[in-house]
């Protein structure tokens, strides 16, 4: 049964039914926005969990010559090691092309660490010697089901498979070999064998599920010493689960850093009109105390105003986050993840966090504003609030401009500085939705400008040529003299090499080395000056510099596969967006290496390069012209591209509402005045400046604290999402900057346009009738 | 200003089903110059017929001349125009702008005027010369109803409109802003209507116009009104 003091409730709930939209329309993009990324990010972490535990991803792989059956015993009695496995690993060219391949793995009987999780067909038996399980990317791509056969192997060599079945594994959620950007499933797999159907390949690989509690440098240790020269990875500098772990660590702090300013944003503007609807109903709590309500019971109704908002936000923002953010990002997420996609989950605890500092913003709004305005006795809340003195401000006692200012002027002077409050609170609305907007303007600018230069002034070639093997400098001038439109190139020689960072772990960049003259790739450092290809040294990333703990000057050893090191100097830093590459030119590479210098890498220059004449070259392994890199890398930025697509439309939705809510509350406010002005005669023009330039001049004073507010928030998000190979630097960006500041200030003409229609409507007589 | 004009005005209020007739067939005639109050009781119609004369509300039915128009048939630019030239209302709780002083207020209702008195002659004539560029919030009631006079008469209008200006004073405060008034439409010559219920005010007036739900019991001119020094309330 509702009881009255309800239902009065009720009626100003309707009455206010507009603002309270509002609220509940900000409180939604809030949630949305913060619970939508985290649901992403929770989603491909959990099934990515669940797989990594239930196909028991290995911690470490070691990677060495020749794995004996001593080897493998002793590496399982260390006391660190819970399972270890050993197989025979090697890349398979298919059917004798050249520029596709599987890597196959030989295992020993039934794999307990990254089992393969079976799609169709069935698992191998001990005596499949002529079967193989495939991977399901490589078979949806290239039509291939179980049942089917294929042909494995160099020409000469090949030999035919039966696929017994199509499998997953969690070593290949992203796959992306030979220094492609991105995964290329139609040339690229896995496949699982039994090892006795590959006699003449010796183990070379070890995978092993560690102690939890094991340390890392000792064990790597202890592995090196049970089975001689090896290079171990952990599982953060693994191909593919280091590459996704980097990326969900980056989407997960932009999902943190932009929301939470959202949020604050979003939570300032409804404590404040929660907080002045109940300031407006003061004179009401007084009748209410005079008849004997207790503090208590009147709190509790008005608590109403609270859940009024928190539910349909808690529902709106649920839906939002769910079907539109997650399912968006997660949508780009499964083209280049292999993962088993079971859609996006019903909640994470975001959701609930979100939810739950919504309940309490608006509920602390209520109780704070009652609580303050009950402390009153009964008699002085019933009476009406003074209205808010007038007096002289800072502006006045600058005379020259004070006197200059027009009547009008003057007047929304003096209104700006009347309720420093209301003042205030519009300028941190203003700052943080315009610092918001002009952060997602930041962000497209960053990459665009990212982008544009690693494709303008860092690869200068116009293709890249990766080749099988080594070809002498004068092979490789004949390799590049064949292509149409090719008139000229740089040869490179590339080697995987491995370094341990800090903490002893191990990143497997490659080492480029370059001719010295070469003019294929521009360095600059990090002001964008040219940095010449130093002839002792190598130049490293800022990001590698940071993994290494190395500065200009400094010395990192890199170790190559077959365990030779190469000491190399750093001479310098450069800025290189994308990848993790270390650079030396041939005549420093001499002086510290006796590695002949060989063509592995070629890079073409010239226009209208004829790609198509070397993918049937059995030399070549892989070919990507400027604009196949160009494109990739746009799609390694699909799913950044995505967020900062959501981030620009939702803080231009949060900018609208702040200001809609601004605007409503400070007409509100004002109608008596306003309808004073309507009775003396005042034309709609004249009222409209009187009444709404506060709100433009709130504006364009807030602009320029929202730029500076958006560039720090910038570099952070940036800062954040920066990836072992990969860094994006903090654009200024003019025309994002206008275009943000110009949509922020769009938005206020707009409020004031429609609040402008509301003027006509104020009803003169009921506006002046009492003092409420 | 020419005279003012009622002939056989009725309003009605419109509340869903229920029709109200706040007004019914009021007629009367109030000679310019005059300081007429009217009446009555509370609901008996004086703010509606206020706020009609002021152009702030439309009639249901009948005629209103003033300022020698027919303002029953004006637009709503045309209203706006005939409140920003020909009307001036002081209201019973001041309504004064609260971040502008007492002569800023004045100020602002010489902006929208053609040819306005000089905002400190107009306070001058109100008897508050003292306290010109004092903040509403400064000063008492009796006060803040005068700046409210002065906004008005500067505007320089034929006619005052004035809404209960004694009904938020005490008695000395409400009789001196009575003075004021007098003084306005005898020094200047401008047509004042009063609206109150306290009838003492009436002795005072040169026509008393008395209303009793929504109708005009009766209209009386008086040849020789009280001195206000006379009157006690």
């Amino acid at each position: 049964m509702v009881n009255m003091l309800q239902r009065k409730i009720i009626r100003d709930v309707l009455e206010h039914r507009w603002a309270l939209a509002a609220i509940i329309c900000v409180c939604t993009l809030g949630i949305a926005l913060f619970s939508g990324f985290n649901l992403y990010v929770s989603t491909i972490e959990g099934g990515l969990g669940r797989a990594y535990s239930r196909q028991n991803l290995a911690d470490y792989w070691v990677y060495t010559l020749d794995v004996t059956n001593e080897d493998i015993a002793r590496v399982r009695t260390l006391a660190a090691v819970s399972l270890a496995e050993r197989r025979k690993t090697l890349d398979l060219p298919i059917n004798g092309s050249a520029n596709a391949s599987l890597r196959v793995h030989g295992v020993e009987g039934k794999s307990e660490v990254n089992i393969p999780e079976l799609v169709s067909g069935s698992l191998l038996d001990e005596s499949d010697m002529d079967a193989l399980l495939l991977d399901s990317r490589f078979a949806e791509a290239n039509g291939i089901s179980a049942g089917d056969s294929m042909v494995l192997g160099d020409i000469g060599q090949s030999r035919e498979w039966w696929v017994k079945g199509i499998v997953r594994d969690v070593e290949y959620v992203y796959y992306a070999p030979n220094g492609i950007t991105i995964p290329n499933y139609q040339k690229y797999g896995f496949a699982y064998v039994n090892a006795d159907s590959l006699p003449l390949v010796g183990y070379n690989e070890i995978i092993l599920v560690s102690e939890k509690t094991a340390d890392q440098v000792e064990l790597a240790a202890q592995i090196r010493a049970a089975v001689g020269s090896a290079v171990v990875i952990d599982r953060g500098y693994h191909a593919s689960v280091g590459k996704i772990a980097d990326d969900l660590t980056g989407n997960r702090h932009i999902g943190t850093v932009f929301p939470i300013v959202f949020f604050l944003t979003a939570a300032l503007i409804t404590w404040i009109t929660v907080g002045r609807m109940l300031d407006n109903q003061r004179q009401c709590l007084g009748t209410l105390r005079s008849l004997g309500f207790s503090k208590r019971e009147i709190t509790v109704r008005y608590a109403v105003y609270g859940s009024i908002i928190t539910i349909p936000s808690m529902v709106l923002g649920w839906i939002v986050s769910r079907s539109v953010i997650a399912r968006t990002l997660y949508s780009v997420a499964v083209i280049y993840y292999t993962i088993d996609a079971r859609g996006v989950d019903l909640f994470s605890i975001h959701f609930l966090t979100a939810a739950l500092s919504v309940a309490v913003v608006t509920c602390g709004a209520v109780y704070l504003t009652c609580r303050k305005a009950l402390a009153s006795m009964p008699a002085a809340l019933a009476r009406p609030i003074p209205p808010a003195s007038g007096h002289r401000i800072l502006l006045e006692r600058i005379t020259p401009l004070w006197s200059r200012l027009s009547f009008s002027g003057k007047i929304v002077a003096r209104n700006l500085f009347r309720n420093k409050a209301r003042m205030a609170m519009g300028l941190a609305g203003c700052v943080g939705s315009a610092a918001l907007i002009l952060c997602g303007f930041g962000i497209m600018a960053s990459i665009d400008g990212m982008i544009e230069k690693t494709f303008s002034e860092i690869i200068l070639y116009d293709a890249e040529v990766k080749l099988n093997s080594s070809l002498t400098i004068d092979e490789a001038a004949a390799l590049a003299g064949a292509v149409g439109g090719a008139d000229g190139f740089d040869a490179a020689l590339s080697l995987g090499v491995t370094l341990y960072d800090r903490e002893g772990a191990a990143i497997s960049p490659y080492l480029v080395v370059l001719e010295d003259l070469q003019v294929s790739l521009g360095f600059m450092d990090a002001k964008g000056g040219p940095v010449e290809l130093p002839t002792r040294g190598a130049l490293i990333t800022p990001r590698m510099a940071l993994v290494m703990g190395a500065g200009v000057g400094d010395t990192i050893n890199a170790e190559g596969m077959d365990g030779t090191m190469f000491p190399l100097l750093v001479s310098g830093i450069v800025d290189f967006p994308v990848g993790s590459e270390i650079y030396i030119s041939r005549s420093a590479f001499m002086e510290i290496s006796s590695i002949p210098f060989a063509a592995r890498v070629l890079f073409l220059r010239g226009e209208n390069i004829d790609a198509a004449s070397l993918s049937n070259d059995y030399r070549v392994a892989l070919v990507e012209t400027k604009e196949e890199i160009h494109g990739n890398l746009n799609a390694v930025l699909e799913i950044l591209q995505g967020m900062q697509s959501i981030l620009i439309v939702f803080s231009g939705l949060l900018s609208f509402a702040v200001m809609m809510t601004l605007g409503r509350m400070n007409f509100d406010e004002r109608v008596r005045e306003l309808a004073t002005l309507k009775v003396l005669g005042f034309h709609m023009n004249e009222m409209k400046q009187l009444a709404l330039r506060d709100n433009i001049w709130i504006t364009v004073l807030g602009l320029p604290a929202g730029v500076a507010v958006s560039r720090l928030l910038l570099g952070m998000v940036l800062s954040l999402a920066t990836t072992s190979d990969m860094e994006i630097a903090s654009r200024v960006s003019v025309p994002g900057i206008l275009t943000g500041c110009a949509l922020t200030l769009a938005f206020t003409l707009f409020v004031n346009f429609l609040m402008g229609r509301r003027l006509k409507d104020i009803d003169m007589i009921s506006s002046l009738k009492s003092v409420e | 200003m020419a005279d003012i004009v009622f002939q056989d005005v009725s309003k009605d209020y419109r509340m869903g089903e229920t029709v109200i007739r706040a007004v019914s067939n009021v007629s009367f005639t109030v000679k310019s110059g005059e300081f007429c109050i009217v009446l009555g009781p509370s609901g008996a119609g004086k703010t509606t017929i206020l706020n009609l004369l002021g152009g702030m509300e439309t009639v249901t039915s009948g005629r209103i001349l003033a300022a020698g128009k027919d303002i029953t048939t004006m637009g709503d630019i045309e209203l706006t125009d005939y409140r920003r030239y020909e009307i001036g209302f002081v209201f019973q709780f001041y309504n004064l702008i609260p971040n502008l002083t007492a002569l800023e207020n004045v100020e602002l209702a010489r902006q929208v005027c053609e040819s306005p008195l000089d905002p400190e002659e107009a306070l001058r004539v109100v008897g508050l010369s003292g306290r010109v560029n004092n903040f509403p919030a400064q000063l008492s009631g009796g006060e803040q109803q005068r700046v409210a006079i002065a906004r008005a008469v500067c505007k320089n209008p034929g006619l005052l409109l004035c809404d209960e200006p004694t009904g938020a004073l005490d008695t000395e405060t409400g009789k001196s802003i009575i003075g004021v008034l007098l003084d306005i439409s005898r020094g200047l010559g401008k047509t004042v209507i009063v609206i109150t219920h306290n009838a003492l005010i009436a002795t005072v007036a040169d026509r008393v116009i008395e209303m009793k739900n929504g109708r005009v019991v009766s209209d009386s001119k008086q040849a020789i009104p009280a001195s206000l020094e006379a009157v006690k309330w």
